[in-house]
């Protein structure tokens, strides 16, 4: 085992995990040691980002919303144009790639928006592997067009009814389906989340979005940005954009799930009022009671609504590199109309977390302070619920 | 420091007779108290006895043990009931108690005082499917001078971390006998006695058997390999969808068939 990667991320991470799946964790991180730095599986994976995900994404100025906002100088990093809609399909076309060195013939994923779902859905159809997907019943139900879309590329979507049908259970539910079929499965896991290697794997995957902005970045402004923002569920486009910029002096900010408020207890906050618990193979922040149930939690995301957050977003927040902070749906919800209107780009419920920040502290921050925002992902799924809720708000 | 576990296991080598470990979840144990249960079970034919602490994510379970913490939970059992239940039946009983915890419910109760708690409540072992090797120095460093057993699970796919993980075992070896979540299955794993013998190769400590055994049939096959059988789902469902009788009954039913 290469000691040069860290299990921990200060006190948290690890592996959690039954007995059952503690091999399959050795062997898939020898795999990764073993094929992923070589030039061939680099070339493959540069090349399936390049011609089939359509990377480099753009590094917008969107001008007319920093207009709006008054002094700072907004940039949007458009992982919304890649290829099924969001950033996740770096991590999985990488996954993917490594399923196959490994000779595995079937993978499984757990989703909550079903941005993973459709893109785990998509490799398997790409490389012809068998594909089953975990997805909470509550959030079937709220995103039905990905749900669709797995389909028609062949996965077969199992819906998961127990706790509160969301991306939690769905987790719980394919960490369980690993544990049946651990020798001819592989599993694609989402976000930088779960026992390791799976968030630092996640999150080297994801450090593409890092490091195009950086380049694109001195490209348009001659230097590094000021401040970085990105919405946190289990915090994979956020890891993957701050990633390279952790040694730099650039301020960082990962925007949580306030759902109906933090004072309603109606939330998915694990960094803002969360505890250090144990769940989903790591030592992380979770929304817990204090015997260490599991708490119920709500955001109008279901990509966000999830009561934990990986491991090193935790060890960010304590050691103080990134500021964490939440946003309510209602503050989502605008922002996403904002930048609909402004800009003419539909976001995802998810990413509009993220440009709530950004509206809500406009004021606070710095005349010509560059600013830039994970566009993490495209807002089609979200549209006719969005336009339920403003028809329920009049 | 030595436990009632292998004070237990020293006795029914002895009386050349293979332990008899069945599980049940505090709050779903049907219409009687835990610790009227604790001592039903011991009438029936149990050497050691575990019980759950109800989880709201048991990762390790499958539908029947995820369904008794769902009412466990609903009942609002809680860490510190199942340790009250424990110093009731202790009054009575010196049959060995295991705690089937995951590690949240430790790690967020203070893994120290969760662990003198246990001893106090007079709980012998803590069996956590989610704390592997290489997570428990946490709590063994707290463990180590306390009458309290750490179980070792040990699994199929183990393959080369047997040695490593056996090397420390104590009270017996949990030996999950097919993969999978926990749950009733129609045949016992065919490889399990080679499966058995690799592990008697690295330890002496006694060997039982857990996941997925159905019946006293196949309660029957499984001891004849090793030293111990654990029976969950099967009587959680019983106790569950039936009554504490019928609980019972399939202890008594599975006694009979492993041996007196």
């Amino acid at each position: 085992m290469n000691e040069k990667i860290s299990r921990k991320y200060g006190e948290f991470g690890g592996q959690y995990c039954p007995e059952l799946l503690m091999n399959a964790l050795i062997v898939l991180e020898e795999a990764w040691q073993t094929y992923v730095p070589t030039p061939e599986f680099q070339k493959e994976y540069k090349k399936l980002l390049k011609d089939y995900s359509g990377r480099p994404t753009p590094l917008y100025y969107a001008e007319n919303l920093s207009k709006k906002l008054g002094g700072v100088k907004l940039y949007l990093k458009r992982e919304d144009l890649n290829h099924t809609g969001s950033h996740k399909i770096n991590n999985v076309l990488g996954q993917a790639l490594l399923a196959v060195r490994m000779g595995k013939t079937k993978v499984i994923a757990e989703t909550g928006a079903g941005q993973h779902g459709v893109a785990t859905a998509t490799a398997a159809a790409l490389f012809n592997l068998e594909c089953e997907v975990f997805m909470g019943t509550e959030d079937i139900e709220r995103q039905s067009l990905n749900v669709t879309r797995m389909r028609m590329l062949g996965a077969t979507v199992t819906p998961v009814a127990s706790g509160t049908g969301t991306l939690k259970d769905a987790t719980n539910e394919a960490l369980r389906a690993w544990t049946a079929r651990v020798e001819d499965t592989f599993y694609v896991l989402g976000s930088v989340v779960g026992p390791h290697p799976y968030p630092a794997l996640v999150r080297d995957f994801q450090r593409i979005i890092g490091d195009e902005t950086k380049a694109q970045m001195l490209e348009a402004e001659g230097k590094l940005p000021d401040r970085l923002v990105a919405c946190v569920g289990g915090g994979s486009n956020a890891m993957g954009l701050f990633a390279p910029f952790l040694e730099d002096d650039v301020a960082m900010v990962g925007v949580e799930a306030g759902g109906l408020g933090i004072e309603t207890g109606q939330h998915a906050a694990s960094m803002t009022c969360g505890s250090v618990g144990v769940l989903h193979g790591m030592k992380s922040l979770f929304l817990q009671d204090e015997f260490g149930q599991i708490t119920p939690v709500y955001s109008i995301s279901a990509g966000l609504d999830y009561p934990g957050v990986g491991p090193q977003h935790a060890h960010l927040k304590t050691s103080g590199r990134v500021t964490y902070e939440a946003v309510t749906d209602n503050e989502a919800v605008e922002a996403f109309a904002l930048l609909t209107r402004t800009e003419g780009i539909i976001p995802a419920i998810e990413s509009a977390h993220a440009l709530a920040w950004c509206v809500k502290h406009a004021d606070e921050l710095k005349p010509g302070e560059v600013v830039v925002v994970n566009l993490s992902g495209r807002g089609d799924k979200d549209v006719s619920r969005i336009a339920e809720y403003l028809e329920e708000g009049k | 420091m030595k436990t009632r576990i292998s004070e237990k296991f020293e006795a029914l080598k002895a009386r050349n007779r293979k332990a008899l470990i069945p599980f049940f979840m505090p709050g779903a144990q049907g219409e009687q108290s835990i610790a009227e249960t604790i001592l039903g079970l011991e009438a029936a034919g149990a050497d050691l006895i575990e019980l759950g602490v109800p989880f709201s994510d048991p990762m390790a379970d499958g539908p029947v043990i995820q369904r008794s913490a769902e009412a466990a939970l609903k009942k609002g059992v809680m860490t510190d009931t199942v340790f009250a239940a424990v110093k009731e039946a202790r009054e009575k009983t010196d049959i060995p108690l295991l705690l089937l915890v995951y590690y949240n419910s430790v790690f967020k109760y203070g893994p120290e005082r969760f662990a003198r708690d246990c001893v106090a409540a007079g709980i012998d072992g803590l069996i956590i499917p989610d704390l592997p090797f290489e997570e428990q120095g946490e709590l063994t460093q707290v463990t180590r001078d306390l009458p309290l057993d750490v179980i070792t699970l040990v699994a199929r796919t183990s393959k080369n971390r047997l040695k490593t993980v056996l090397e420390k075992a104590e009270g017996f070896i949990y030996c999950v006998s097919t993969t999978g979540v926990t749950g009733e299955r129609a045949k016992v794993y065919s490889g399990l006695k080679g499966f058995l013998e690799e592990i008697k190769a690295h330890t002496d400590v006694p060997r039982c058997v857990g996941f997925g055994i159905s019946d006293a049939a196949q309660a029957a096959e499984v001891a004849a390999y090793g030293e111990g059988v654990i029976v969950g789902s099967a009587l959680v469902r019983r106790f569950l969808d039936e009554s504490a009788e019928a609980g019972y009954a399939l202890i008594r039913e599975m006694r009979a068939a492993i041996g007196e």
